[in-house]
């Protein structure tokens, strides 16, 4: 019985930051997660669904393992994002690790992060960066690195990109797309 | 299909691009290059009506917008146009220039609120538009100059430069 109270107890505490993240601790940029510092709370095959104000779903989270630290970072393993909403529905990211830097509610996916999604024209793509943010706060997935995007009829190369969680629109910045067009 | 016709792949580079309702808008220093076409402008939106294999349309905007149609055979002069505003459609290679339009091939050039130009075909219309003012400046070579035969005239009494 304990144990069970103690995972909801860990959930309700992952699932607090990532929604509501009032934490107090200063926004420390070398978080606690990264410095190797033993973790306040550990879970194993997290599962958490994001859902909007109607209750629909949004973004779906699964890691294999999350270490959560008293400065209020978190650190994930093997993770897997899926966007839920939206005419591209769905998409997914992929990375073998992600950090929350103190104070913030949004997960850095660290390289090499790998993406299955569709153009909002709904051809699919794959998708591959060093580095990506979803950011729960403003329900946007981005990077300030480099990403590249392949599909069948076109492909981009960009320094930087941005695009909501239901992937209506697609921000790609010093962008270089090949057209593999036929007329 | 003829080697002049820009089909096959394109690339365009700009400072941002955004997808947004169907259309994906390029926006700063945009330089669009395929084969044989290079076009520059300040915005470019390039839609496909018809899904990703269909043919496109992309409007190019600039102050001005540019196009460079590279000759293929040394024959050809290469054939330069400015407007504020070009379009051109895949399907048909045409190019539409729009706001004062104008377009230079060699010394030949035509001024007019609004010039077509076809890619394949190399041919020019020109319309002066409500200013009702096309400006054609042909250059007549020198005299006893050798003058080449004009290519046969198979379509619509389009002017020849």
């Amino acid at each position: 019985m304990a144990a069970r109270l103690l995972l909801g107890l860990l959930a309700l505490a992952l699932s607090a930051w990532l929604l509501v993240g009032d934490f107090h601790a200063p926004v420390d940029p070398v978080a606690e997660a990264a410095q190797g510092f033993a973790p306040r709370y550990s879970l194993d095959q997290l599962k958490l669904l994001r859902t909007d104000e109607t209750g629909q779903p949004v973004l779906a989270l699964s890691a294999a393992h999350a270490d959560y630290f008293d400065d209020g970072s978190a650190e994930l393993k093997t993770i897997e994002a899926r966007g839920l909403s939206g005419l591209a529905a769905p998409w997914q990211l992929q990375s073998p690790r992600g950090l929350v830097p103190v104070g913030e509610q949004r997960l850095q996916l660290q390289a090499p992060v790998t993406g299955l999604g569709r153009w909002p024209d709904g051809e699919p793509l794959k998708l591959s960066a060093s580095q990506v943010w979803i950011d729960d706060q403003h329900k946007r997935i981005e990077s300030a690195q480099p990403v590249a995007i392949e599909s069948e009829s076109r492909s981009a190369t960009a320094r930087s990109f941005s695009a909501p969680f239901n992937a209506a629109s697609l921000q790609l910045n010093s962008v270089e797309m090949r057209y593999a067009l036929r007329d | 299909q003829s080697p002049v016709r820009p089909s096959g792949p394109i690339t365009i580079t700009a400072k941002s691009g955004e997808w947004q309702d169907g259309v994906m808008i390029y926006s700063g220093d945009v330089l669009m290059k395929s084969k044989t076409l290079e076009l520059r402008g300040a915005r470019l939106e390039l839609r496909q009506p018809g899904g990703n294999r269909a043919p496109y349309e992309i409007t190019l905007t600039g102050e001005p917008a540019s196009l460079l149609h590279a000759s293929e055979t040394p024959a050809e002069l290469p054939v330069e146009a400015r407007a504020s505003r070009i379009v051109y459609r895949s399907a048909n290679q045409d190019v539409e220039l729009s706001g004062s339009a104008r377009l230079l091939r060699g010394k030949d050039e035509i001024n007019g609120e609004k010039v077509r130009y076809n890619v394949p075909s190399r041919r020019v219309q020109a319309d002066g538009g409500d200013a009702g003012q096309v400006r054609i400046v042909i250059d007549v070579p020198e005299e006893g100059a050798a003058i080449s035969p004009p290519k046969p005239d198979k379509s619509s009494p389009a002017p020849q430069p």
